[in-house]
């Protein structure tokens, strides 16, 4: 057989930004030329040469992607003021025979924009082009002026479609960072609110925004965070946060995620509060958050704008659902299987005949539903929303039913997918939801083989991974392992504000307490911030 | 597979909770009946004794010797021939230590739950994670601890609330003590319980404050003890004395009484499996001691091919075993060998390390 030789990944060109620099000319045409150059073919490029108002007429041009740009901006702000207005306004300064004058002239008084960067690179100049900003140019001037005129498509901020909450702010994140931005400033008026933004991707020249409270965030995590954001060079794309999620979390190839995404700027806020540090990406609508513990996947928001007592039902039931959806089905084939001595005789008798008939193992009867539910959601999401869900409820009651009179499957196995169906869906992250469902099958197969013995073995093959699992540095299923005992009340229950004043380990040490002492709470107590004992986080 | 210094000293008092606890949870309770009836109390608080002169002697060498891990400081201690030879003691006494304990989990397994499945099959499964968890380090094994403290007391409480109806406190009389010859045994097997502590001299240098750990470690083995007292005490309350000297597999016996309301009728598949976690963890921190002591002695760095090696080598020591009467001739032999052998060995630290303090200027560190 004749081998296959991998090649070498061949060189590619550099990105923008890793270009060397190309200097402005003095000369509009050499500039013009070498952006024409640059985007040969690419029929959204405009470029307006014209020539400004006043006795000078000296020549100009802008460039701009059509559809990136508001037209109206470029209109109204750059090319009227210079095309009719400057004839009025250059007579003041008409014996200034100073060109830089006459440049600072330009952009003081004819750019009534709100932004306006000058470049020495045409490189850049190139690049804000290409993120909807007006590139202009000027006959003599070896600078270029950027203009922002950003005015590309974007989605409006609409409600939550993965986080849904009953109680509490319903608007999610878009596409647009700084609409993200501006959704998270909204909420943490500071000024240590920092986004510190960088450009990735060859191809994409993505923006990426890391977020985070400056004196609340812990110092190693944010030098962690920008370590491995310099990290990620030459790659081609970085066209979703899950693209830059592969490359900074510790396990790639863990089925467990290590950042958390939400689509809520309550939830960033109440994160980067905590210390945590959030990262935006360009297009995506989901925010990333880390560092992640396993019990953050299970918390919803709406625990904290519920009462107490909701607050921490929800949890549990919650935590029920997880222990359901993980191993239902196996503990259902290893006691049907192998121990049924352990259920009530009217119970087994129960099993016993229904399953009558039944010409497969349990395990293959479990393997055989779930592999059905499991391409019943994969239909329902590809399909457009009303006739997914018909296909999801018709799916599910036809197929059930079919399958229970044609011997194929004991009822007891339809409610038991049922139930563990249901279970999953109480889990409220997505990304939570996959390694729960990739568990599930192998400890089913464990259960096949071994019984009780091959449940207990696959979930104590899950916990030593767990343990061993870290996020950024932190332990993955902190506070359980390693025991924080006063986190628990954020975990084990849903504690009141005024007893949660211990910050979490994420915390700047020296940050003295959450809230100030003064509240309406006398009961209150106000714990300094404990310092994390534990030499080995944070490394 | 490094030391540094990772575990807190609440994760040591589980630790030893479960260092004693797993190794010998299923057979202690009916060796102690049997040898000594219900005066097998007095046999298994005895044991205390030894347990508290490990933790003493462990203690006081972690207060001299803090620099170094303890194999290499055998050396600095005793001399490099005899150090290296006392560190080859506590290399095979882990060893041994840790293929008793797989073995009476894989027979408790494989004798009362899985009877069709091939030995070898569960021992290969039970070592593969156990070989894959002490690989991680102890940082991991500290972590899983805390969690299976959560199965101990579980159990414990299943165990009281089932049973309870079923208690006659008549079944505990007469208390009496037998005759010497018979208490002897009893006093071998409790002693050797709490020989599992010794590994306590590899974990130690892996705190990350000494502050309060002699006492957390003692406190674990008085809880612990205190839990075995409970399981002998249910055991008779629930069998009588003759009975309970017949039953090997007690807790599991136990565990076969108990009936939760009318949703589950026999529990004992349950109850094993759930202390199967707690004798993982106990033995992947026996062979983690195994292993990282090895790599000191021969003065290598981390190998995963030493590690596995050693793994399956203790694998096919387990398969040696063919029953549990052999387990049991085996445990008593090293019992016996371990009364005579264990406290030399803590003798010859203790000089060693007041020798060595001296030789610094008496200076702990």
């Amino acid at each position: 057989m004749k081998k296959i030789r991998l090649q070498k990944p061949q060189a590619v060109a550099p990105s923008v930004s890793s270009q060397p620099e190309v200097p402005f000319s003095s000369d509009l045409e050499q500039n013009m030329e070498w952006l024409k150059n640059q985007y040969i073919r690419c029929s959204d490029l405009i470029d307006r040469q014209f020539t400004i108002g006043g006795s000078r007429q000296r020549k100009a041009a802008v460039f701009y992607f059509d559809g990136m740009t508001s037209s109206h901006v470029v209109h109204d702000n750059i090319l009227q003021p210079l095309l009719l207005d400057a004839e009025i306004a250059w007579e003041d300064a008409e014996n200034d025979a100073d060109l830089k004058k006459y440049f600072s002239f330009v952009k003081q008084h004819l750019l009534p924009a709100g932004e306006i960067t000058i470049v020495d690179d045409l490189q850049q100049g190139s690049l804000a082009m290409m993120n909807g900003d007006v590139l202009l140019l000027l006959d003599g001037c070896p600078q270029g002026f950027i203009v922002d005129a950003k005015g590309f498509p974007q989605r409006s901020v609409d409600n939550a479609r993965n986080e849904i909450v009953l109680r509490g702010p319903q608007e999610a994140f878009t596409e647009a960072l700084r609409v993200n931005t501006a959704l998270i400033r909204r909420r943490l008026r500071t000024s240590q609110l920092k986004f510190e933004e960088k450009t990735l991707g060859r191809y994409t020249q993505t923006q990426v925004a890391m977020v985070y409270l400056e004196g609340v965030a812990n110092d190693h995590i944010i030098a962690e965070v920008q370590r491995r954001l310099d990290n990620i060079k030459d790659v081609d794309s970085i066209l979703d946060g899950s693209c830059l999620e592969q490359y900074i979390e510790d396990a790639p190839f863990s089925i467990f995620p290590q950042l958390q995404y939400t689509e809520r700027p309550d939830k960033v806020a109440a994160s980067l509060l905590e210390g945590r540090v959030a990262l935006i990406v360009d297009g995506s609508p989901d925010v990333l958050l880390l560092p992640l513990m396993f019990v953050q996947l299970l918390q919803s928001p709406e625990d904290y704008y519920n009462r107490v007592a909701s607050g921490t039902f929800m949890r549990w039931i919650r935590y029920m659902g997880l222990l359901i959806a993980t191993t239902f089905p196996s503990l259902y084939v290893a006691v049907t299987s192998y121990h049924p001595e352990m259920l009530p005789l009217n119970l087994l008798l129960s099993i016993a005949a229904a399953r009558e008939g039944v010409p497969f193992p349990a395990f293959v009867e479990a393997l055989i539903m779930e592999l059905a539910f499991e391409l019943l959601r994969e239909a329902s999401i590809r399909l457009p929303g009303a006739i997914g869900n018909t296909i999801g409820i018709v799916g599910a009651l036809v197929i059930g039913e079919a399958a229970v009179s044609a011997h194929l499957v004991a009822p007891q196995m339809v409610i038991v997918v049922a139930i563990t169906a249901i279970g999953s869906f109480t889990v409220p992250s997505v990304e939570a939801s996959y390694p729960i469902r990739l568990v599930r099958f192998p400890l089913m197969l464990l259960a096949a083989a071994f019984g009780l013995y091959g449940v207990m073995l696959g979930l104590l093959a899950v916990m030593i991974h767990l343990v061993h699992l870290r996020s950024f540095g932190f332990p993955y299923l902190e506070p359980l392992a390693p025991l924080k005992i006063n986190e628990l009340r954020d975990v084990l229950i849903r504690a009141p504000r005024w007893q949660m004043m211990v910050r979490p380990q994420f915390r700047e040490p020296d940050v003295q307490s959450e809230q100030s002492a003064t509240g309406s709470f006398w009961r209150r107590t106000v714990q300094p911030l404990k310092t994390r004992g534990d030499e080995s986080r944070g490394q | 597979m490094g030391s540094s210094k990772l575990i807190s000293t609440r994760e040591l008092f589980y630790i030893v909770l479960l260092l004693h606890q797993g190794g010998v949870f299923w057979v202690l309770p009916y060796l102690q009946v049997k040898e000594n009836g219900t005066a097998s109390l007095v046999s298994l608080l005895s044991g205390l004794l030894l347990g508290a002169l490990i933790i003493a002697v462990c203690a006081f060498w972690g207060s001299r010797c803090r620099e170094t891990t303890f194999i290499p400081s055998l050396t600095q201690l005793l001399g490099k021939p005899l150090g290296k030879i006392v560190g080859l003691l506590f290399v095979l006494f882990y060893a041994a230590f840790a293929v008793i304990s797989l073995y009476t989990c894989i027979e408790v397994i494989g004798g009362q739950l899985l009877l069709e499945t091939p030995r070898t099959l569960l021992i290969c499964t039970v070592f593969l994670l156990v070989g894959w968890l002490s690989w991680n380090g102890l940082e991991d094994m500290a972590r899983l601890t805390v969690l299976c403290v959560v199965l101990v007391a579980a159990i414990l409480l299943l165990a009281l609330a089932g049973s309870v109806e079923l208690f006659s406190v008549e079944n505990l009389l007469p208390l009496e003590l037998r005759s010497v010859d018979d208490v002897r045994p009893a006093l071998l097997h409790s002693t050797f319980a709490y020989s599992g502590l010794m590994i306590l001299f590899m974990i130690y240098p892996a705190l990350n404050q000494t502050r309060r750990a002699a006492s957390g470690m003692l406190l674990a083995m008085v809880v612990s003890t205190g839990i075995f007292v409970v399981w002998v005490l249910l055991a008779l309350g629930v069998f009588g004395q003759f009975s309970t000297g017949s039953m090997i597999w007690l807790p599991l016996e136990l565990a076969r009484m108990i009936r939760i309301s009318s949703f589950l009728e026999r529990t004992e598949a349950l109850f094993a499996v759930l202390w199967l976690a707690i004798v993982f963890v106990n033995s992947s921190l026996l062979l983690w001691s195994v292993s990282e002591s090895l790599h000191q002695l021969l003065e290598r760095q981390k190998s995963r091919w030493l590690h596995w090696g050693l793994v399956t080598l203790m694998a096919l020591a387990c398969m040696q075993i063919k029953d549990i009467l052999r387990m049991f001739a085996l445990e008593w032999q090293l019992a016996r060998g371990s009364v005579v052998l264990l406290p030399l060995l803590l003798v010859l630290v203790l000089a060693g390390s007041w020798l060595y303090g001296r030789r610094k200027g008496g200076a702990p560190q």
